[in-house]
């Protein structure tokens, strides 16, 4: 062992046994790295405590084929500080390490198993890696951490003559101890996280540390620079300069789409269409792959390629036609925290293209094959995303999803004597994306255990559905089905009693339960019609309308008899924002009122 | 070898789908039939269609090693026909490495077939597309994403494994999920080495017939016939996944290939498929087998005396053993019949593999008098024994099997929170294989007690509040009794949740929390308040405060596999509803009571001075029921379903 990772165990002061709500929690972790120009190793140690079996999974550290990963020891300790049981370096094992959406990498990883009977105990072990290549940007984002870190520790010895930046958040400012020859930045920390992940969570408490650091000049394939979002915006387009090639035959075919057609936007629209039918996402990332693109021309051999490749080749198609477009980077999903755009840090994970036309400026997602021109979705709208341009790289702000852009709407039509109902949905936003996805991606039956199982009510059986999509050019699609049901009407003497349609709300922790703020990062919006069919009986008198307004949205419910029908129409819409915790009492009284009504069971008299 | 083919009927070589000439299995001939197709006429739901699916197995000399390396070529050509099938041209194709030698799939060969305008355009795999992934240290992936694949193209593919290793001749998958239009392997054996075939789902093959090759074959100083077998199938439908099953692979038409003997050229044999009484004896033999219960029976020597058995019944005995196996040795997670672990190591250790603890539990077992002996088992997902064919590595768990008087126990060690005659789900209802020298003995492997969940309420209303409120309690017995144990883990909190998440109620606290021994009911109770339903000056009650069954396990509309429900199962429920004061009933649900061969259900409601009492349970008779039970299932279910939800009604005096 040598004299560094004495240090850092020195720095393992008391091990304390904590308390057990988690299967698995870091008692400690020290990350140490030192930075000489393009050079950067890590030397990390962690102590994690293990608490149950359901704590246990394997240790495993993820390298980049080039980078030198050594694992220098790893143990189990009980909780008097006793070894109880030391890994053979013999049972440290190698594999690729492919995530699911890449198909071929160069990523790799170092795992093995320490598991003791005993519980709680501790897993200590210590691993240092030289990458080939790396930006030297650190960071610490305890946003992202679903385990307490009791004591984290972040170090950074650089030259004294590197210039640095930094940010931190929740975290005092480092610790900086200076020769000339050597600087070093120590930051320290610690984060409980919420032990349940909650509905509709904020992605930010607020009081998670934070931690950002970089040198300013790096040089990672080209030499760049985190000076500005510019620089970096350059130092993006620079490694990507010159791939947008088109082989001929491919230009040709250009040509022919767009021969004639007049406008810019028709031809990106043609070009777009072009791109999904005979292009498909296949993520190779090798090398540079996660920031450098492959040339326009490999996906016009194979006809696919990841989100880079796609989207370059989309703008060299664009480019072939006259139009300029931008690649634009973006920290993309539903889970993750928006980009600090305050401090320029490479955290994006995806590329889209921005397409500025006379009147307005179009995103287009490369990746998706059966999308609209324009449709960005959940996965990428309302947030902040930088345009890689020459010398003008900025950050822009993608479109939000807007009512309209979400609004469900179902018509049920009940028919009691077959136990039938039949509906007809028109479904957008997440919704439609979720049914566009599963029609590209699964086999009929698989989407039928998927449709039977998690989409239809549980009491219900499905008799027949279908899936259609009148316009591909429109974010909607139509959910038809037949599903038999129970109960939907039982008489006791007079009474009729009506089974309701609720439209499917979570239900909500209680107040006193609840531990962070509400999030919706685009709006729910529902609108349904419920025909029940009478037969031969009438009624006198239907059930009260409701209407509810509040800051946190608006709900109806109404009825109207007609001839042998009793038809029940409500709306409700939640727009997007944030509610803070302090308010949240307020938000559970209102949603909890409209879950109310929603299940409430119609009760009326037969004439 | 012949033997396993002669149920086979044999057909002569005539495929129909291929006698409309619609198909071409020549390899880089498209038909326009093929081109033009929007959909496989005989499943138009398929994402894609296998059009041809060819392999060939032999062996070849290899002169620098001396000898026989095993060749399985492949040729597929598949049609993609919807947006989803295009996953279906992407190839992973496995291949092993070992310590001295590896096999290499090679000779990979494959194009895209598109059709631009009028013109039928090919597009050629490159080699530098071709990945290698390491899955970790013994296999690795050749990966393949063809290029220029969209909805109508054609992709086939074309590759050769050479292997070393004679025992992994690949399993030759007739049916997939998508449909096949025809398969067809041919293997061409040599006179050294026998494998006993070992068909899954096939009554017939369309095609099998075998020839003596015309021409002779030599390597070194053998001269030698192969035997030419060719076995095929046409039209097979698309497998479909279906709920309780144990693993598509008991159903999927597929044969599957173990060494059986092999002949030296110099006269005399080496037999791998053994006999099972034979095959006993190996394991008895085996260093982590037999000898590892050997040395646990030694060192139980030291244990089994202060486990303080004296004066327990045998059966007492068996669960103080397996509760000091379970709370003093814990499970890595990992299966296998053999201890992967020295015994010592184990000991130290305190963790093992089911081989380590379920041997050591065994030898416990022995060493304390009683009459035990290990069974080995394939567990459920991993695919069912066939008994004609015995080969080890079929099996992958082993667990005890115990006689106490006249009872017999299966007893696993693995899992702390099942009662200690309960069996983990992966081993019921699977044929384990009994260890005794010299002999063949089967158990079935069922669970014996039923899994019951038990729910009861007592429901007060207040008219005045239009509110009713219920002290309702939860109880499991058996493998339902495990589910909430699991749930549980020592923290209400968790409770509290699995009724959110499950029932979608919100309760503040759970109380009376019994769980006194894993053979006992694991109970709770808590307490629920909610609106009562009212309509003028009449109340609707509904007894369960619809707590109770509400969702059909059988919603498939045909089922065409048998239904494997584990366990035995029932639900009970039993409600005590205070009639309120000025209150009268208006309607009771009627009282039934059905009772057959598949499942029993009774429902009674009953007045009892100022209170309702409701009883309600249904209880399935099997644990294991053939497909066309499903529709009377249901059925019952439906009706079962309805009557558990029917309300009381009271009435204003």
């Amino acid at each position: 062992m040598n004299n560094l990772l004495l240090t850092l165990f020195l720095l393992l002061f008391s091990l304390s046994c904590y308390g057990q709500t988690f299967d698995r929690e870091i008692v400690k972790k020290v990350e140490y790295y030192q930075i000489k120009g393009d050079k950067v190793t890590e030397t990390d140690t962690l102590v994690i405590q293990i608490n149950n079996r359901q704590g246990e999974e394997d240790i495993c550290i993820g390298y980049t084929k080039g980078d030198k990963l050594s694992i220098d020891g790893a143990w189990i300790e009980d909780m008097e500080g006793n070894v109880v049981r030391k890994l053979s370096m013999k049972d440290i094992k190698d594999r690729n390490y492919n995530s699911e959406s890449v198909f071929f990498g160069d990523y790799f990883i170092k795992y093995f198993s320490l598991k003791h009977h005993a519980y709680p105990y501790k897993i200590i072990y210590c691993y240092r890696i030289s990458y080939s290549k790396s930006f030297g940007a650190c960071r610490v984002d305890c946003r992202v951490e679903d385990k307490p870190v009791h004591s984290g520790i972040l170090v950074v010895e650089l030259p004294g003559d590197e210039t640095i930046k930094h940010k931190e958040m929740n975290v005092k400012s480092p610790e900086i101890v200076s020769d000339g020859i050597l600087q070093k930045y120590t930051w320290r920390y610690s984060y409980t996280p919420l032990d349940n992940k909650e509905l509709n969570q904020q992605k930010t408490i607020g009081d998670e540390p934070i931690v950002r650091m970089l040198p300013t000049k790096f040089k990672y394939g080209v030499a760049g620079s985190f000076d500005s979002w510019q620089s970096y915006g350059n130092w993006v387009y620079r490694l990507n300069k010159g791939r947008d090639e088109l082989p001929l035959a491919e230009q040709s075919k250009i040509t022919s789409l767009i021969n004639g057609v007049p406008d810019a936007k028709t031809k990106a629209k043609i070009l777009y269409r072009y791109l999904q039918d005979y292009t498909r996402y296949i993520n190779v990332s090798l090398k540079l792959g996660g920031f450098q693109s492959y040339p326009a021309s490999y996906v016009s051999e194979n006809k696919y390629g990841d989100c880079k490749a796609l989207t370059y080749f989309m703008q060299a198609m664009l480019k072939h036609a006259g139009i300029t477009s931008f690649p634009t980077l973006v920290l993309a999903g539903e889970d993750l925290p928006k980009t600090d755009t305050s401090f320029p840090f490479p955290e994006f994970n995806h590329v889209i293209l921005c397409v500025p036309f006379e009147k307005d400026t179009v995103f287009l997602e490369c990746t998706a094959k059966n999308i609209p021109f324009g449709y960005l979705g959940t996965f990428t709208q309302d947030r902040p995303v930088l345009i890689v341009e020459e010398n003008s790289s900025h950050i822009t702000h993608t479109p939000a999803l807007k009512e309209k852009d979400v609004r469900c709407s179902t018509t049920f039509n009940v028919n009691p004597e077959q136990s039938e109902v039949t509906f007809k949905s028109v479904l957008r936003g997440k919704k439609y994306e979720y049914f566009n996805s599963m029609e590209s991606y699964i086999s009929r039956n698989q989407m039928d255990i998927y449709i039977r199982n998690g989409v239809m009510p549980s009491s219900s059986e499905l008799l027949e559905y279908s899936i259609l999509k009148n316009d591909r050019n429109i974010a909607e699609i139509r959910f038809n089905a037949k599903v038999r049901v129970e109960n939907i009407f039982q008489a006791y003497g007079k009474n009729l009693r009506i089974k309701p349609f609720p439209i499917s709300l979570p239900l909500y922790e209680t107040p006193g339960k609840r531990k962070s703020g509400l999030q919706f990062d685009y709006p729910e919006c529902y609108s349904d019609t419920i025909v029940y069919h009478l037969g031969n009986q009438s009624i006198p008198k239907a059930p009260s309308n409701v209407s509810i307004q509040s800051k946190y949205g608006s709900y109806s419910i109404s009825y109207t008899i007609g001839q042998n029908t009793l038809t029940c129409t409500k709306a409700l819409s939640i727009p997007s924002g944030k509610v803070d915790l302090k308010d949240y009492k307020s938000f559970y009284e209102f949603i909890q009122s409209i879950r109310n009504i929603e299940y409430r069971t119609i009760y009326t008299e037969i004439l | 070898m012949k033997t396993a083919f002669l149920a086979f009927i044999l057909f002569a070589i005539s495929y129909l789908g291929y006698a409309q000439k619609n198909y071409s299995t020549e390899y880089g001939k498209i038909t326009q039939y093929e081109m033009d197709m929007k959909e496989y006429p005989q499943d138009p739901d398929a994402e894609a269609v296998v059009l041809y699916d060819l392999g060939e197995y032999f062996f070849q000399g290899d002169d620098n090693t001396g000898r026989f390396m095993l060749y399985m070529t492949r040729k597929t050509k598949i049609k993609i026909l919807k947006e989803a099938g295009i996953s279906y041209a992407t190839f992973q194709i496995p291949y092993y490495t070992g310590d001295q030698s590896w096999e290499s799939v090679y000779r990979i060969d494959a194009t895209t077939y598109n059709m631009e305008g009028s013109n039928l355009t090919k597009t050629n795999l490159d080699s530098k597309n071709v990945y290698d992934e390491k899955v970790n240290d013994r296999v690795r992936l050749k990966k393949i994403a063809l290029s220029n694949v969209r909805v109508g193209s054609i992709v086939e593919i074309t590759y050769t494994i050479q292997t070393p290793y004679y025992f992994n001749m690949r399993e030759w998958n007739f049916q997939r999920k998508i449909p096949v239009v025809m398969s067809n392997l041919r293997y061409r054996a040599i006179p050294y080495y026998a494998y006993a075939y070992i068909a899954k789902g096939i009554t017939k093959l369309d095609v099998f017939n075998s020839e003596a090759a015309t021409e002779e074959r030599r390597f070194g100083n053998l001269l030698y016939r192969e035997m030419i077998y060719n076995f095929g199938m046409a039209d097979l439908p698309a497998f479909k996944d279906e709920e309780y099953i144990t693993s598509p692979d008991d159903y999927m038409v597929n044969l599957n290939f173990q060494l059986s003997t092999i002949f030296f050229p110099a006269g005399g044999k080496k037999d791998i498929m053994t006999t099972w009484p034979a095959m006993c004896d190996d394991f008895l033999k085996d260093d982590d087998f037999g000898k590892y219960l050997k040395n646990v029976e030694k060192e139980a020597k030291k244990i089994v005396p202060e486990l303080k058995l004296t004066g327990k019944s045998p059966e007492e005995q068996v669960e103080a053993i397996t509760e000091y196996v379970k709370s003093k040795y814990s499970w890595n997670e990992h299966y296998g019949e053999f201890a992967n672990v020295t015994l010592s190591e184990f000991m130290k250790q305190q963790k093992g593999n089911v081989g380590n603890i379920n041997l050591f539990l065994i030898g416990l077992l022995k060493a304390a008098g009683i009459e035990t002996y290990p069974v080995i088992l394939s567990t459920r997902g991993n695919g069912a024994i066939s008994q004609a064919h015995p080969f080890r590595q079929f099996f992958n768990y082993v667990i005890a099997m115990v006689k106490v008087g006249d009872k017999t126990l299966f007893i696993d060690g693995t899992e702390p929170f099942l009662f200690y005659s309960d069996l983990p789900e992966r081993c019921i209802n699977v044929r384990g294989l009994v260890i005794k020298p010299k002999t063949e003995e089967w158990a079935i492997i069922r669970q014996k007690t039923t899994s019951v969940s038990q729910k009861k309420f007592d429901i007060t209303i207040d008219p005045s509040t239009g509110k009713f409120n219920a002290d309702i309690s939860f109880a499991g017995v058996g493998n339902e009794s495990y589910k909430l144990r699991t749930n549980y883990q020592d923290k209400p909190e968790n409770l509290i949740e699995y009724l959110k998440d499950k029932y979608k109620i919100n309760v503040s606290e759970v109380k009376q929390i019994e769980d006194k021994g894993m053979d006992k009911p694991f109970s709770f109770s808590f307490n629920y308040s909610n609106g009562v339903e009212k309509n003028g000056n009449k109340l609707f009650v509904q007894p369960f405060c619809y707590l109770n069954i509400h969702q059909n396990p059988f919603k498939q509309t045909k089922r065409t596999l048998p239904l494997d429900m584990v366990f035995i199962k029932g639900e009970i429920y039993s409600a005590s509803i205070a009639i309120p004061k000025g209150y009268k009933i208006e309607y009771l649900p009627e009282n039934t009571h059905t009772d057959d061969a598949l499942l029993a259900v009774t429902y009674n409601a009953e007045q009892h001075e100022d209170k309702i009492q409701v009883t309600a349970s249904y209880r399935l008779k099997k644990n294991i029921y053939a497909a066309e039970n499903y529709i009377g299932l249901k059925a019952s279910f439906i009706d079962l379903i309805k009557k558990f939800s029917d309300m009381i009604v009271l009435v204003k005096e």
